[in-house]
């Protein structure tokens, strides 16, 4: 280990991770552009390096798009990369009133505290944690998404019912395209790029961005005292109290559902979002700038990055798209990841723990330090501010497949968004539906498949009955919360 | 004032001289320009790399830039389409894949081996059948003979309906006379990972997605499904010396739009060729266990079509083992469609019976929202037009003008800023192709 850390702190690697995290964060902060792409754009840079820089030019890059995706979602309630979607509920409403550099902050206090959390878990349970990922079958998959779902309760703002209708809404929309299970075409008018569904990307920037631009065009120039404040960037003693427990949950979990190979950080912010909203003592201030909600939706972002790399190294079986790249690029250089992994390149692998490590700390001084720097946001007029946004709408929903149709696909939503804003219909559960849809449905119809048609399988399992238990759970919880505080 | 002026000037005449730049074109010989290969596949996997990996090669070959454009989605029909709908001029070059050969049997895209020239195929790799170490299968006879005996009992993972490690599982359980569950997941890891977990009992899947697995004791490969031993695994009987006269794997190639004329066909097949034998892409190749096999033309053509009719085969015989048990595809779309209509009929109801005003924000400047919508759709609708710098200036110029807030020369030192300078990010730094 302390091998490793001379090698990186000699020579020039340390400032290549510097570059990469540099990097990653302006990727991540670019809408469209995802930390998949960010990684995706470097690996042909890093042919040309030898093994140990590439790896941290590229792990650099990755940790800093994680925490860059939160940049836009705080300022202009864009989020950078899907991950940061719960960050912009309570985000935005902070940088609206005038505590815009504290929101930057938080965030990336809380997410250099995720990262950190989770590289430590894979460098001491990495094989413990992955057999238990492996017990995951379809069932369990399916129980997961479940819980993942109840979360719509406390995602509805003013109204159950809209909350859940929207919810209802999102899982529909992800129903367009080849159905998982026996890829026949559904809802997609005979549209060749509808068949793999709707981009997830396009519709987060359509219904957020764009909706919110649209909205805010409409409303008169507010009061520009206010918010032209950035305010500071270091939370006070109260407010680290404050966001000590749900950042703490929010590794926990933000960790494990990182190493479940397919779920990544927009299942796990939700998630960590709505158990910080049951532990806190102020449940009403979640969606208006809650510390709590923004520590835990972006903690439980940047957990992620050290638990989807537990399978990849693991098992070779990569946790999300972002870890399948870093994957690609390490076979590219004779690393082969795996179960002998562990045995055979040990040096290697330590280095792979350093350099999470140190990526996650440099992303502590640049995020902090830039912080001011990208709050400026908010004091350009917003007639220059606006259509700015929308071009980069336009250009990031583009840029995520090369593709015209996602584009026409974020401006629909973004009326949509514009519309659901208007009628008081909360949007986070139309894209928590959205995200969850899939893993609701293919896993479902998988786990009947190999039950033979009986749905006793969803009880006899016992990780999936509790987790279906601690759903309904959950649920309860949240209903029983909303009527006490109303 | 003098001074902002001036400096709007100057930004015109410096962004305009760069947008003059960029549009200029010589076309004295072929290539004179940078040539894409559109990707199917995403980002990260088998075919991705080997597509880059050759463009670098390329790259040199050719004396201008080869850069890869992934276009992944519905199957790789997404890509397919695209690669065969581009301008016939020899600037783009499609990675086809085995879905060509198998899309149109499923009737998913009107996309066929027909709407290419074929230039020639890189990789061919076999479908591995392999189990847990710990099972009671040791050879491919007696996973055959148990499928027989038990049918519809094991279950076969593949990593999707129609795709090609399904289609080998069908072809296997066809030559053994036997049956399998089949259980499509969501790619060839997510089925190994299931594998792994015990959720399923066997794999048809590219040796290089279990190979780690094997090495390290926890898979067993039984057999190769194809005429000869793969050279990496010299161990893993094929599928002929077993008696069964299977092949078949997944492949990739590389080919062009119809109507490319032949002097260029020529020259890219010898640029790729070249490319092709480069030592560092070899060597990158049998580093991630990709098998190289190159057929050049009318070679190739007969080997897309031979594998085109076999898939047909097996298609039609897949219609009648399609899973038991499972739901249909309509029923939670069906399902949710009552559950929308239910709430909001009971959201109706209670905003009627609360005679509650519904929870609308006011909204002043209604006027102002749709103009902005107005412009934002006009912007969308000209991008594919008349290209991006041209749209998006357009765009912007309008919307910062129609708040008459600014006068016209603060509004075009703007525009022109933005403009240029979102298009030199995404184009020269990020290398994000934009229309």
């Amino acid at each position: 280990m302390t091998e490793a850390l001379q090698e990186l702190l000699t020579g020039n690697t340390l400032w290549l991770m510097l570059a990469g995290v540099v990097a990653g964060i302006v990727i991540g902060a670019l809408p469209g552009l995802t930390a998949t792409m960010g990684v995706a754009l470097l690996v042909p840079f890093t042919f040309w390096l030898p093994t140990l820089p590439a790896l941290m030019v590229l792990l650099g890059v990755y940790v800093g798009a994680m925490y860059g995706g939160a940049i836009p979602a705080v300022l202009i309630r864009t989020p950078g990369t899907p991950a940061a979607a719960a960050t912009s509920l309570d985000g935005y409403p902070m940088a609206q009133a005038g505590r815009a550099g504290l929101a930057i902050g938080i965030s990336c206090i809380t997410g250099v505290i995720g990262g950190v959390f989770s590289t430590l878990v894979l460098m001491y349970a990495s094989p413990q944690v992955a057999r238990f990922a492996l017990k995951f079958g379809p069932a369990e998959y399916f129980a997961l998404a479940v819980f993942g779902l109840s979360v719509i309760a406390s995602l509805s703002e003013r109204s159950l019912l809209k909350g859940v209708l929207m919810g209802v809404c999102g899982l529909l929309l992800a129903t367009i395209g080849m159905d998982p299970i026996t890829a026949v075409p559904r809802f997609t008018f005979g549209l060749t790029p509808l068949l793999e569904g709707l981009a997830l990307v396009p519709v987060l920037i359509g219904v957020f961005a764009l909706g919110e631009v649209l909205y805010q065009t409409s409303l008169p120039e507010p009061d520009r005292s206010l918010f032209r404040e950035i305010g500071r960037v270091l939370p006070s003693r109260t407010e680290y109290k404050r966001i000590t427990l749900p950042t703490l949950l929010a590794c926990l979990t933000g960790t494990f559902i990182g190493a479940l190979p397919g779920v990544g950080g927009d299942v796990a912010s939700f998630v960590a979002y709505d158990q910080a909203k049951k532990v806190s003592k102020r449940p009403e201030e979640f969606g208006n700038g809650s510390v709590e909600g923004l520590a835990a939706a972006e903690c439980a972002n940047n957990s992620v990055t050290g638990g989807a790399m537990i399978p990849m190294l693991t098992l070779g079986i990569p946790g999300d798209a972002v870890t399948a790249v870093i994957l690609g690029s390490l076979l590219m250089h004779g690393v082969r990841p795996g179960p002998d992994l562990f045995e055979k390149q040990a040096h290697l692998l330590s280095a792979i723990f350093v350099g999470l490590l140190v990526a996650n700390l440099l992303v502590l001084p640049v995020g902090l330090a830039g912080a001011k720097l990208f709050a400026q946001t908010v004091r350009a007029p917003r007639h220059f501010l606006f259509p700015t946004i929308v071009v980069l709408c336009v250009v990031g929903s583009y840029a995520i497949n090369n593709s015209l149709f996602d584009v026409g696909v974020m401006f629909v939503f973004g009326l949509v968004g514009w519309a659901l804003r208007r009628w008081g219909f909360p949007v986070a559960p139309l894209v928590l539906g959205l995200i969850l849809g899939r893993m609701v449905e293919e896993n479902l119809r998988r786990a009947l498949i190999l039950s033979g048609g009986s749905w006793m399988v969803f009880l006899q399992r016992p990780l999936a009955l509790s987790l279906l238990v601690l759903a309904v759970l959950s649920a309860s919880l949240t209903l029983w919360q909303r009527r006490r505080t109303r | 004032m003098v001074n902002v002026r001036r400096l709007c000037l100057l930004i015109t005449v410096f962004a305009g001289v760069l947008i003059a730049g960029c549009q200029w074109r010589g076309e004295e010989r072929f290539p004179s320009r940078s040539i894409t290969i559109i990707c199917p596949p995403a980002p990260g996997g088998v075919s991705d790399t080997l597509t880059r990996a050759l463009a670098a090669g390329a790259q040199q070959e050719f004396g201008v830039p080869v850069v890869v454009e992934n276009k992944p989605g519905g199957a790789n029909a997404v890509g397919l389409n695209y690669g065969a709908h581009a301008a016939p001029d020899g600037y783009t070059v499609t990675y086809v894949v085995a879905e060509l050969a198998i899309l149109p049997h499923l009737g998913l895209s009107p996309i066929s081996p027909d709407d290419f020239d074929l230039l020639a195929r890189t990789n061919y790799n076999p479908a591995a059948v392999t189990v847990r170490a710990d099972s009671r299968w040791r050879t491919l006879n007696d996973l055959l003979a148990d499928a027989r005996a038990h049918p519809e009992t094991i279950r076969a993972g593949n990593s999707g309906t129609g795709s090609i490690w399904h289609l080998a599982a069908v072809a296997l359980q066809e030559a053994g006379g036997a049956k399998f569950k089949h259980v499509p997941f969501g790619g060839a890891a997510p089925a190994v990972q299931a594998l792994l977990g015990g959720h399923v009992d066997v794999v048809c899947v590219s040796p290089t997605e279990v190979q780690a697995h094997v090495e390290a004791g926890k898979l067993r490969m039984l057999a190769v499904l194809t005429n000869q031993r793969d050279p990496l695994f010299p161990d893993v009987p094929c599928a002929r010396e077993l008696g069964y006269p299977l092949d078949i794997g997944a492949w990739g190639g590389l080919a062009l739009p119809k109507g490319v004329p032949a002097e260029r066909c020529q020259r890219l097949l010898e640029g790729f060729r070249k490319a092709f034998g480069r030592q560092e892409f070899r060597q990158m190749m049998a580093e991630r266990g990709v098998r190289l096999a190159w057929l050049e033309g009318e070679e190739f053509r007969r080997f897309v079509q031979a594998q085109s009719a076999l898939n047909r085969e097996l298609i039609a015989s897949m219609g009648v083992n399609l899973s038991r048990g499972d739901v249909g595809y309509l029923y939670l779309p069906r399902l949710l469609a009552v559950l929308g209509v239910l709430l909001a009929l009971a959201i109706a109801v209670s905003e009627k019976l609360a005679r509650r005003p519904a929870d609308t924000l006011p909204m002043p400047g209604v006027r102002d929202s749709v103009r902005m919508a107005l412009l934002s759709l006009l912007f969308v609708v000209l991008l594919p037009l008349v290209g991006f710098l041209a749209a998006s200036a357009l765009f912007l110029l309008a919307s910062v003008l129609s708040t008459k807030r600014v006068n016209l020369w603060q509004a075009i030192g703007f525009t022109l800023v933005v403009s240029a300078g979102v298009w030199w990010l995404f184009q020269n730094v990020l290398g994000v192709p934009l229309p």
